[in-house]
């Protein structure tokens, strides 16, 4: 032994030793040297904690108060994206043009993050701003969802100020008029007739191609048609389908065992989805009345026959899903590193490839339409709204008009070019949703600039010269729940849930069934049976009056129990004094919203206007006419067989981690990291990881011989996929154990060492019954988990593959953020909460025959 | 103990390390992915790899290079014998083309045409088109096909692609609302040498820009200075940011920028560095008060250094000092360049001490609230208690979305809008989960350390304070690290209480570098932004785990 060691172990020794000494002065030395003063316990240094503890709260609750300095100016707060926070010269600007001195009100802008910082569509913020009555002024919002809102009055309406704009001020450069615009844009932000936002920028999409590849298989392609418009002799894009159906033959390549070394065309890889091939199919998705879904219709159902068709040429969705690596974007994009040879796209996509494949041989076409049919792209983008409830409308208009200018594109631009500059980028300009200001800005930016390759100037044309005929999705208050169920049948369709050999038919099935669900939902909206307003204080009342009838009712109820008197009377009341802290937070915070969710279940509610009281309608809906329903409540009880593992194997860990020798603290701690990674770098990780192509799971699963699943893109292996990743940050679960099994008294050991029993009879029987207090906290503890799992669900996955990792939580999260139905989503919590809570009293029972505790 | 006991521990204990250090290689994959991904470069994210790149550690400049991953690789549809076969002659038949086409290049390319990195770039993309049948065949003909596809124009596309070099090229001087432009294509005001071992060569033809190449060497000395005197045409307090067009080398050497305008010396707190081989901008811009504010930098700021020696009126030398970095030095340069980014977005201090205090108060909170309430549920014996014990655990149970919107309206009703209150105040309360995991704890405690404590006249508050939390502070530390982990990253509490950014928690200053962000993502600066965010947990973590090593020894009791 080195005398490095030896030192150490003695110095183990001495901590034991003084660990044990302090343990006995401060329970027996001390408790007996008080004996003199009964009762109580005072000692300067406890009185001196307090105090500071105290001093520190008060700091504490001041400084975490302070609120931004008014002034006399009209404030306004604007809650903006990244961009406009490159630029400060843009707030700088507006400022300087409101600065008072025209006679008109000084105004001060306060920027802050936008409602959907993370682009997945979660309005949490906005929704508390608007339904608390203290709304931003402006919010930069996502187009598309501005029917949903308006439609729920949550944002103003904008005519008002628009035709005053036009008739007072024809010839201010500022004021707004519709024919500057592209159509598409304009009309996505009307809703029934009505300007509700004014539209920032947009977007459109085409076909992407890799010139490489056309030209490798030039000699196939030029025979089938797919030649270059201008030049019939050179290969060209796909413009037809039957075209693009061969060109997926063509481009796609296997290896010598069969497996897909590159795919064609992946229909709904980029950013296609149903929509385009509907639309390139000459369908509509609503009716222009926006009261009847078209979804079932007879060009979409041929649109996602042919997007089956599509998948099967390359061997079926799940080999194709799993063959394309699942990246939203960046570098792994699998068309810049060749593994996709074309794919329908947005413009920004352009923008990518300057940065980062500059060589990059490609070229862009719109997307190949039915034979004779037109071939189009469709729009989004984003606008300017002004909440319901803003405090500064007209000044929030003046601030949205300038947002909107010229000038403002320019200085939001100018700051990008810079940013982009500075680490060698290229800037590409979005397009603008005024026709005027994309024109200008793609001269001034891009066409301009000699340095920039023409096959980049070519593509962007391509682009913008499609916008004015560009489809967009329907204005509507279901928006949301069309595009789901849109991705829902697409999914149905190309993983061929109903029928596998009949593609159209099962198109057709998949079809109907989301557009049931999307009818179902706009006939409520539609033809509202005559439910009554739920008012607010009834709610304060019952609370109230629940909370004095349960105090009292308990009371006497347990009075009448406590028949002990003199010192145990004193300990009633020490335990209601102790568990103080919790009833008061449970009677301010906690019982209220619990009250009001129970409340709200039975009620129409959406957050934005008041709720409706429609009884047991949710709960009737739940059980009898919601398949989603039955289908998360399936993905979530299977979840449930990661509790036992997990629990296995974090107390593996733990119990590897408990011997003490040297250098356990950096064992714990490397261990311990999977827990502590970010969940969305996390996310990224896994999805390396579970790549079925070059994932390392597979490749590990190769070298045994064992030819692995698609994992996040097969059906059925997405959810043992989320076992397994949870299964690596059992580190969480592991300090749990940890602290348990250092509170077993090593006395118990030596009892046990003394009767001769083995590792393996001192774990069952010390270790085991030692743990149990802690084996039931992980098992209730994982349950709740596990029915309220959800980041995976809404990070990784999204719910899909067809639903497969669509989990109770995130399915409740879908109706009460996204679909607006809040009422129905307590319907759904409180029966979640009723399944815990059985499942929960009968562990606690059954655990009275199991779980040991020491103080017993 | 016998001789063999101790071989026999000996053993055992190598064995119990080489599982642990096993363990913990798999364990911490993830975290040495988040760190290595942060520190690369955009381009070389693709395809994944365990190392970031290291700088080159050039002291001569130009130079051509090839890096791995823009080798050939064999197209999957080629058989391994052929391409073994096919791949020596053909990068030969390449290279003699370009030889051939040396005519037709620019003379300054020639000495660089032999380099059998060029002729591996072009074959690698001549590969991209090639229909793979073409490998089936003889040797002749893939030659002469690759020889016949090698045009004048990519072999200038791929030179331009391996030849790293550092160029200079337009300055722009930027004021208000307006800027003053001085083309290099002009030739009328060229960089010059100042001091060190370096050379300016003019490029006009062959290169995509027309630039000042610099050719440089730090054998003799580690820096070199070139400069650059230029009219004004603006009065010096108008001058805002000068930027610099150039062409880094990719060697992540040092510049260092100085100005001289209106008889004073400015220079820059902050080197550049020479990282990508790409056409960029460098701005370097006066410090101003706006600095400070919540924007992205993407400047590097001047500040006055004291009265110039250069003195001609209406003119402006503007210096470049280029400094020698060893390659250690430049490696951590590069790898920690995207920290650096990601401290120019945020404004780091702010948010940190914010994240603290809240995480600081939270953690009190919960270790004295929790704990409160958890000895009256596991210690003391009073009607109710069953029932509200589940009371308790059943608030874990309604899925916090729903009550998210009430909750609101509640703390908006107290006028806790916009403070750090809500974020903080319900800790000392307690909450479900801690407390269930402290009554746990409690329960295994032996009743006989609370008869004794009260036999010897301790209070109720007296057994809680002496007798059973110093027993749980295993499970105090385990609070601790929850709580942190919670408060630290929680992200959507503060996105809906707090809408003035002085009080944001660096969970939402750093969210939106975290988040996948549009096409232009850049992984680098997202990991850097994780890593940063993960650092404090572990070394709290570290720090913590020492409470779970001292073992509760109760045989002075029981014995």
């Amino acid at each position: 032994m080195t005398p490095a060691s030896i030192c150490w172990r003695r110095r183990r020794a001495d901590g034991q030793a003084d660990a044990q000494l302090h343990w006995r002065r401060s329970v027996w030395l001390d408790s007996r040297g008080h004996r003199e003063v009964p009762g109580r316990m005072r000692n300067w240094g406890n009185a001196i904690r307090c105090g500071a503890v105290c001093a520190l709260l008060a700091l504490a609750t001041g400084y975490t108060a302070a609120i931004a300095a008014e002034s006399d100016a009209i404030t306004i707060f604007y809650w903006g994206n990244e961009l406009d926070l490159l630029a400060p010269e843009l707030i700088q600007n507006f400022e300087s043009l409101h600065d008072g001195r025209d006679g008109q009100p000084e105004i001060k802008v306060i920027a802050g993050q936008s409602a959907s910082v993370n682009k997945t569509d979660d309005p949490q913020r906005i929704l508390c701003g608007v339904a608390g009555g203290d709304p931003p002024d402006v919010v930069f919002f996502d187009r598309f969802a501005v029917g949903e809102w308006a439609s729920r009055k949550a944002f103003m309406s904008l005519q008002a100020f628009y035709e005053e704009d036009l008739a007072a001020r024809p010839d201010d450069p500022l004021t707004l008029r519709q024919e500057k615009f592209y159509p598409p844009c304009w009309d996505e932000a009307t809703y029934q007739g009505e300007l509700f936002a004014v539209p920032a920028d947009t977007d459109n999409r085409a076909l992407y191609y890799n010139l490489d590849y056309l030209e490798k298989y030039a000699a196939q392609l030029i025979p089938i048609g797919c030649v270059d418009p201008n030049d019939p002799s050179k290969v060209g894009p796909p413009r037809t389908w039957e075209q693009l159906r061969q060109c997926c033959e063509i481009l796609t390549e296997r290896d010598a065992s069969g497996k897909l070394q590159r795919v064609g065309f992946i229909p709904n890889f980029g950013n296609s989805w149903l929509y385009i091939y509907g639309w390139l199919n000459g369908a509509t998705f609503m009716t222009s009345d926006g009261r009847t879904c078209l979804l079932d219709s007879e060009e979409i159902v041929e649109a996602l026959a042919y997007m089956t068709d599509l998948y099967d040429v390359m061997g079926g969705a799940e080999v194709v899903n799993g063959f394309q690596s699942s990246q939203e974007g960046g570098d792994l994009d699998p068309f810049l590193t060749g593994k996709i040879a074309m794919k329908i796209d947005g413009d920004p996509y352009i923008g990518q490839i300057v940065n980062m494949r500059p060589d990059f041989r490609f070229g862009v076409a719109l997307a190949p339409a039915p034979e004779g049919k037109q071939q189009l792209g469709w729009c989004g983008g984003w606008c300017w709204v002004i909440p319901r409830g803003a405090k500064h409308p007209r000044a929030a208009w003046d601030f949205i008009k300038y947002m909107a200018s010229q000038d403002a594109f320019k200085v939001r631009a100018d700051a990008t070019v810079q940013a982009n500059a500075a680490t060698g980028g290229v800037y590409v300009p979005t397009i603008s949703a005024q026709k005027d200001i994309t024109e200008w800005a793609m001269e001034h930016y891009l066409y301009s600039d000699p340095a920039i390759s023409g096959k980049f100037k070519d593509a962007m044309r391509v682009f913008v010269d499609a916008m004015p005929y560009s489809k967009y999705r329907p204005v509507t208050a279901v928006g949301q729940l069309l595009w789901d169920q849109q991705v829902r049948a697409m999914q149905n369709g190309i993983y061929k849930k109903y029928d596998k050999n009949d593609t159209y038919l099962n198109a057709r099935i998949a079809l109907e069934n989301a557009d049931a669900a999307v009818q179902g939902e706009l006939d409520r909206i539609w033809n509202p049976p005559d439910y009554p307003t739920l008012a607010w204080w009834p709610v304060l009342v019952i609370y109230l009056a629940v909370l004095v009838i349960a105090a009292i009712g308990l009371t006497m109820f347990f009075s009448r129990r406590m028949q002990a008197s003199g010192y145990f009377r004193h300990e009633y009341f020490a335990g209601y004094a102790f568990a103080s802290p919790w009833f008061l937070g449970f009677i301010v915070f906690g019982g209220g919203p619990i009250i009001f969710s129970l409340i709200m279940s039975f009620c129409q509610y959406d957050v934005l206007s008041p709720p409706k009281y429609v009884g047991t309608l949710n709960y009737i809906e739940m059980f009898t006419a919601d398949p989603l329903f039955y289908k998360s409540l399936w993905n979530t009880v299977y979840m449930a067989i990661g509790i036992p593992l997990g629990m296995a194997v974090s107390l593996g860990i733990a119990m590897l981690l408990s011997y003490e020798i040297r250098g356990m603290a950096v064992y714990r701690t490397f261990f311990y990291l999977p827990a502590i990674m970010p969940a969305v770098a996390a996310s990224i990780l896994w999805k390396w990881i579970f790549n079925p192509q070059e994932g390392i799971m597979n490749s590990l699963l190769q070298t045994f011989g064992i030819a692995g699943p698609s994992w996040l893109q097969d059906e059925l292996w997405a959810k043992p996929a989320l076992i397994i990743m949870g299964l690596w940050t059992a580190g969480a679960g592991m300090i749990v154990w940890l602290a348990g099994l250092k509170g077993i008294p090593t006395h118990l050991y030596e009892a046990a060492e003394l009767d001769g029993a083995g590792r393996w009879r001192k774990f069952i029987s010390v270790t085991l019954p030692m743990l149990s207090p802690y084996i039931l906290f992980n098992l209730i503890m994982g349950l709740i988990a596990t029915f309220q799992l959800f980041t995976q669900a809404y990070i990784m996955t999204q719910g899909g593959p067809v639903d497969s990792t669509l989990f109770y939580a995130y399915a409740l999260f879908n109706n009460a953020f996204r679909f607006m139905r809040m009422g129905y989503a307590s319907a759904m919590a409180w029966f979640l909460f009723a399944i815990i809570l059985v499942l929960t009293m009968m562990q606690l029972r059954l655990s009275k025959t199991w779980v040991h505790y020491e103080s017993e | 103990m016998t001789r063999k006991g101790n071989i026999k521990r000996g053993v055992g204990r190598v064995l119990l390390h080489a599982v642990l250090i096993f363990g913990s290689f798999v364990f911490s994959i993830p975290f040495i992915w988040l760190a290595s991904t942060s520190a690369k470069v955009p381009d070389e994210i693709y395809p994944p790899e365990w190392l970031p790149e290291i700088p080159p550690g050039v002291t001569e400049s130009p130079y051509i290079a090839l890096r791995d991953k823009e080798r050939p690789a064999r197209p999957a549809g080629v058989a391994d014998s052929d391409w073994e076969r096919l791949r020596i002659p053909i990068v030969e038949s390449i290279q003699s083309v370009v030889r051939e086409k040396s005519e037709a290049v620019p003379a300054f390319y020639r000495p660089y045409l032999d380099e059998t990195a060029l002729a591996e770039k072009i074959f690698a993309r001549l590969l991209r088109r090639t229909p793979d049948e073409v490998f089936e065949k003889t040797e002749a003909v893939a030659q002469s096909y690759f020889a016949q596809e090698t045009s004048l124009a990519i072999v200038q596309e791929e030179f331009d692609a391996v030849y790293r070099r550092l160029a200079l090229a337009d300055v722009v001087f930027h004021q208000y609302d307006a800027t003053a432009e001085y083309p290099t294509a002009d030739k009328t005001y060229p960089w010059k040498v100042v001091s060190g071992d370096a050379r300016l060569v003019y490029r006009d033809s062959g290169l995509r820009r027309i630039a000042q190449e610099v050719h440089y060497g730090f054998s003799s000395e580690k820096e070199f200075s070139v400069s650059i005197q230029l009219p004004l045409g603006m009065a010096p307090e108008e001058l805002r940011k000068i930027v610099v067009s150039n062409h880094a080398d990719r060697s992540w050497h040092e510049v260092w920028a100085a100005v001289d305008v209106g008889g004073t010396r400015y220079e820059a707190v902050e080197p550049a560095y020479l990282g990508s081989d790409k056409w960029q901008e460098t701005t370097w811009q006066f410090a101003s008060e706006g600095d400070e504010t919540l924007l992205v930098r993407t400047w590097v700021p001047l500040i006055a250094k004291g009265a110039s020696g250069f003195n001609v009126p209406g003119e402006t030398l503007l210096t470049l000092r280029f400094v020698y970095n060893s390659r250690p030095a430049a490696t951590y340069d590069k790898y920690a360049n995207n920290y650096r980014e990601v401290l120019r977005r945020v404004p780091m201090l702010s948010y940190l001490k914010n994240s603290f205090l809240l995480v600081g108060l939270n953690i009190l909170g919960q270790i004295l609230g929790s704990s409160l309430v958890a000895f009256a549920f596991a210690r003391l014996k009073w009607p109710g208690r069953e029932f509200y014990f589940v009371l308790v655990l059943a608030t874990l149970m309604i899925p916090p979305q729903v009550t998210m919107i009430p909750l609101f309206l509640i703390f908006r009703q107290l006028g806790w809008y916009n403070t750090l209150r809500p974020l903080w105040v319900p800790a000392f309360f307690g909450s479900a989960f801690y407390i269930f995991l402290l009554r746990q704890f409690m329960r295994g405690i032996p009743k006989e350390l609370e008869d004794s404590a009260k036999i010897d006249g301790c209070g109720y508050f007296g057994i809680y304070w002496r007798v059973i939390l110093p027993l749980v502070k295993p499970a105090l530390a385990t609070i601790g690290i929850f709580t942190f982990m919670t408060v630290w990253n929680d992200f959507m509490g503060p996105l809906i209480y707090l809408s003035d950014q002085r009080l944001y928690p660096l969970s939402l200053g750093l969210f939106a570098l975290q988040v996948v962000q549009g096409p232009n993502i850049n992984y680098g600066v997202m990991m850097a932004a994780s890593v940063i965010m993960t650092i404090p947990v572990i070394a709290l973590f570290f720090a913590a785990q020492r409470q779970f090593i001292q073992g509760i020894t109760l045989t002075g009791l029981k014995g």
